[in-house]
């Protein structure tokens, strides 16, 4: 419970930084960063810590089930362009994936 | 507050066919066309079309699942931490291919949707797409999209990328599995990473932190950079 406690105050922590300074960035994330730079300080992750972000981390996936039968209400969208949807995300995926390789090929030659 | 029996019965139908689709996605070997995620997702639409729920109730009684989205996004410090030493080495070339792999995930899947489509809310809504859902969400109701329509997105992303990073990787002659890694980490966040292991250790470590660099980086570049006016522009 203590993990769980921990987790939800950097939650806490980040979203209160970001609606105080303004930023369009989600208020999880800044809590992610805060507890890593805590950790790097710490140099360690603290044992009662692992237990609970390990459950969650295992089952990261089913947290976004309620949110992707969502999707219910995107029906008309999904018949209309789905096929356009799909092979749009096909050819960014080989852009990034070309693009990420040759950046490892040109900076492995280098050195 | 008490707990009606609809909110219970909607939570532990949830976890219920969760849990059956995990077991159908390890007997089928686990590819990625039977993903836990997009069975469950699909298995509980067509449950709710035969009960006649609606989905605004749906989301209200399942929000104690949706709330632990924010302490599994936190929680992600811990694997991001415990790979310092191996980022620490390769951390020029992992920062610079993260940033542009980013960047181009997320400014070719909005703009040519954008032309293709005109349909600014799913062109908004693509810009998250390679970002891991909880942060892609929140991403996504920033930018002007839906963050609904990006959870699912996102999980077609991650179908996407794990038929398709392989092959390519294979036809690039990538062979070092750190890079393949980092590569489907990126790509096809969750989805990807849990591929990753499959293949190796080292392999499933690099997919994570591409998966965690790529939502820390997307959170604090895409919310201002100007994809969004420009995707509006377009679809105007």
């Amino acid at each position: 419970m203590l993990g769980l406690f921990v987790l939800i105050a950097f939650w806490l922590g980040g979203t209160v930084l970001v609606d105080w300074l303004g930023w369009p960035i989600p208020g999880s994330v800044v809590g992610l960063l805060g507890l890593w730079l805590v950790l790097v300080i710490n140099r360690g992750v603290p044992q009662w810590l692992k237990p609970p972000a390990n459950l969650l981390i295992r089952y990261l996936t089913l947290l976004f089930v309620p949110a992707g039968v969502g999707l219910i209400n995107h029906w008309d969208r999904l018949m209309t362009s789905g096929l356009a949807m799909v092979a749009i995300i096909a050819v960014s995926t080989l852009l990034a994936a070309v693009a990420m390789v040759g950046i490892f090929k040109i900076t492995q030659r280098g050195s | 507050m008490t707990f009606s029996i609809r909110m219970l019965s909607a939570i532990a139908l949830t976890m219920g066919v969760y849990l059956l689709a995990e077991q159908l996605y390890i007997r089928l070997k686990r590819s990625p066309l039977v993903h836990p995620v997009l069975v469950s997702i699909f298995t509980l639409m067509g449950i709710m079309t035969l009960l006649g729920w609606d989905y605004p109730t749906y989301q209200q009684d399942t929000a104690f699942i949706h709330f632990l989205l924010g302490p599994a996004t936190v929680a992600l410090a811990i694997p991001l931490y415990e790979q310092m030493s191996l980022i620490r080495k390769m951390a020029f070339p992992l920062l610079v291919s993260c940033l542009v792999g980013a960047i181009i995930a997320a400014f070719s899947a909005a703009l040519l949707s954008a032309v293709w489509t005109g349909d600014s809310v799913l062109s908004l809504s693509l810009i998250a797409k390679s970002i891991t859902t909880p942060i892609a969400m929140d991403i996504s109701a920033v930018s002007g999209g839906s963050p609904s329509l990006t959870a699912g997105i996102v999980l077609i992303t991650g179908a996407v990328g794990c038929l398709l990073i392989p092959y390519t990787l294979k036809l690039l002659r990538v062979q070092d599995d750190a890079i393949h890694g980092f590569v489907l980490g990126l790509t096809a966040h969750g989805f990807g990473t849990a591929q990753a292991f499959e293949k190796s250790v080292t392999c499933g470590a690099f997919a994570g932190l591409a998966m965690s660099l790529t939502g820390v980086f997307s959170a604090f570049i895409l919310p201002v950079s100007p994809l969004a006016d420009w995707v509006l522009q377009l679809t105007r």
